[in-house]
């Protein structure tokens, strides 16, 4: 297991260390020059030249790559460009604890009923709620979140005054009334992940249910709940686990639509005012906050996998 | 040299091809195919996704067939005043937004860009991706090793955000907003070709082919591509489905090529949507539903097409 875990771990460095490159070498290869592209055609030269440095572009390649590096490793990427004063890390921050309690929420929504209607879909397959979880919850899973967002707000928000248009609650709000305003962000990421999720569920469920291990413990005279509790899930659940790990990256910055139509200040929306006020350390720092938290995510979802499934152990440690 | 090589190479293959044609697997595969294709036909999903895409594909190349509308122009009435913010009647059947333009022919106009951009960089992305995932899942070694590494790396950031990265640093017009999206959808379709392609790599035919000393080249393109064909299908029609998603996104962020007064979905609903809790919706929604009715309608196709390729 130990060795497991330290294969999987400098295998999330490399992934990281790539991204790094990937990040900073994107402002060398654009073409032309991109800072006067961002800061525009009528800029000041002394304007020109700070964008310039915003990008890094006034230095040779590896020196930024080594800046960056540095940055990531101490966790501090410099002064936002547009905020003077503040620092990227603790605007990044704020942002990172709202986008987690977002998250938070709407997993709590999420991961149950996905995963329930999922198990409850393999259970019933091939007869009518099978083929509605399966089909509505494809529909849904592939909708943009800012499509979701705008409909919730029309058909939920404007007409019934519980939901909010905005989910940002008000300052020294408690926690329910903190809820209250997340509530329709949460419906959201549960309108899009429901059908993702619970098709992943009802997948290895079917397959699980098929086994002969499971053909056994009903034989056996076990009652159906018994089955699913003590045989059933604890496979099926694998490769949930797995998607959701992957997801989670997604889910903190990723749905800049979704923050951006309720105006919460999360990741995507820090990344969204990055680019409207032309901040490329912001972006930067963004980003990079993303890419370490899928990192740990996925990390956490193969260790977990690792846990629940010996026999993953060896395959993942393989490879 | 080589060229003689190569053409005596296809020679064999011929002759091997029309050898295996009267014994019963190539049959049997052609009837599978066509199998395949009488279920598809017959799928209720594949008919209503192929429907939806029918009526965009109108609007996109013949608009003024669906409406008279100009979709710049404001809708005035009697004493020429324009009509703004009109809920959905008679003449303005979905409404008039804050400029008086009548939201139905902005939805009707606002086709085209997203079908344009989201196959062409669709097609980009599965013709380099289905040629990397090939070349890493036949060849394998070092080089699969570092290009799987990278193409991982990219897959473990949101698609968008990087896509927002680049369009921001090259600056927002089409062919950037193309490009990136084409970027981006590389290491998925390369991933599931490699995957498949080792899989193929695997059997008896290619081994066969590999015993009859036929090149790399030959074995890649005319042994196991063809093979792969229902794999790479079903790629680019979910990889459509995440394109189409991916451009509505960014076009409601204003990282597009167009001018905002154009129409186009993503970005009248990025123009509208405040306007929602003064209960004027029909400026976000409309378009909203348009972008919602062409992703799904993408997806019930690739949806109907995998269940059908893999039955």
């Amino acid at each position: 297991m130990i060795q497991f875990i330290i294969r999987r771990l400098l295998l999330s460095i490399v992934t990281l260390a790539i991204i790094l490159v990937i990040v900073t070498l994107i402002p060398n290869v654009a073409p032309g020059d991109p800072a006067r592209k961002i800061a525009g055609g009528t800029a000041s030269p002394e304007r020109l030249a700070a964008v310039t440095e915003s990008l890094g572009l006034d230095k040779s390649v590896p020196e930024q790559l080594r800046d960056v590096a540095g940055d990531l490793i101490r966790f501090d990427f410099g002064e936002a460009f547009t905020k003077p004063g503040q620092s990227v890390t603790g605007l990044v921050r704020t942002s990172l604890w709202n986008s987690t309690k977002l998250v938070l929420f709407a997993l709590v929504l999420v991961l149950p009923l996905s995963v329930a209607g999922g198990v409850w879909a393999a259970y019933r397959r091939d007869t009518w709620i099978d083929r509605l979880i399966v089909n509505v919850g494809v529909a849904l899973s592939s909708l943009p979140e800012f499509v979701v967002g705008v409909l919730f707000l029309a058909l939920l928000a404007v007409p019934i005054g519980f939901f909010k248009v905005v989910a940002n609650p008000p300052e020294g709000a408690n926690i329910f009334t903190q809820l209250q305003f997340l509530l329709l962000p949460a419906l959201t990421v549960l309108t899009v992940y429901f059908g993702y999720i619970a098709r992943i569920t009802r997948a290895s469920t079917i397959s699980v249910l098929d086994s002969d291990y499971t053909r056994t413990a009903f034989m056996k005279g076990l009652a159906t709940g018994e089955v699913f509790r003590r045989h059933t899930l604890r496979n099926s659940l694998l490769p949930t686990v797995a998607v959701v790990g992957t997801q989670l990256g997604y889910m903190f910055g990723g749905m800049v639509g979704l923050e951006l139509i309720f105006n919460y200040p999360g990741l995507g929306k820090l990344i969204f005012d990055a680019v409207d006020s032309a901040d490329y350390p912001l972006l930067r720092g963004g980003v990079l906050t993303v890419a370490v938290i899928y990192m740990i995510a996925t990390l956490s979802a193969d260790l977990l996998i690792a846990w629940m499934n010996p026999r993953a152990r060896l395959n993942l440690g393989e490879g | 040299m080589t060229a003689t090589e190569e053409s005596t190479g296809q020679d064999a293959s011929e002759l091997s091809l029309t050898g295996e044609d009267e014994s019963t697997p190539s049959t049997t595969l052609a009837q599978v195919r066509r199998e395949q294709r009488r279920v598809l036909f017959r799928t209720p999903g594949f008919i209503v996704g192929c429907a939806i895409l029918l009526f965009w594909l109108v609007a996109a190349i013949l608009p003024d067939l669906l409406t008279s509308w100009d979709p710049k122009e404001a809708v005035v009435d009697g004493n020429g005043t324009s009509l703004r913010r009109t809920p959905p009647d008679g003449t303005a059947w979905f409404g008039t937004d804050r400029l008086g333009r009548d939201v139905y022919a902005r939805v009707v106009h606002g086709a085209r860009p997203i079908l344009i951009a989201a196959p062409v960089a669709t097609a980009i992305a599965v013709v380099l991706g289905t040629l990397i995932g090939m070349v890493t899942g036949y060849f394998r070694g070092w080089t699969d090793e570092i290009l799987s590494r990278i193409l991982e790396a990219i897959l473990s950031i949101p698609a968008i955000l990087l896509a927002i990265v680049i369009v921001f640093t090259f600056g927002p017009t089409d062919p950037v907003v193309i490009g990136a999206i084409s970027f981006l959808f590389i290491p998925p379709v390369a991933r599931t070709v490699r995957a498949a392609t080792l899989t193929e790599g695997q059997l008896d035919y290619v081994t066969a082919a590999r015993m009859r000393g036929e090149s790399s080249l030959f074995i890649i393109t005319r042994e196991i591509f063809p093979n792969l064909t229902p794999v790479v299908t079903v790629e680019f029609t979910v990889r459509l489905g995440y394109a189409v998603f991916t451009l509505a996104t960014l076009a409601f962020l204003g990282l597009t090529g167009g001018n905002v007064t154009d129409p186009d979905w993503g970005v009248d609903v990025a123009q509208n949507y405040e306007q929602i809790v003064n209960e004027v919706w029909w400026p976000t929604i409309f378009p909203a539903l348009a972008i919602a009715s062409l992703v799904i309608a993408v997806n019930l196709v690739a949806d109907s097409i995998d269940r059908a390729t893999s039955s």
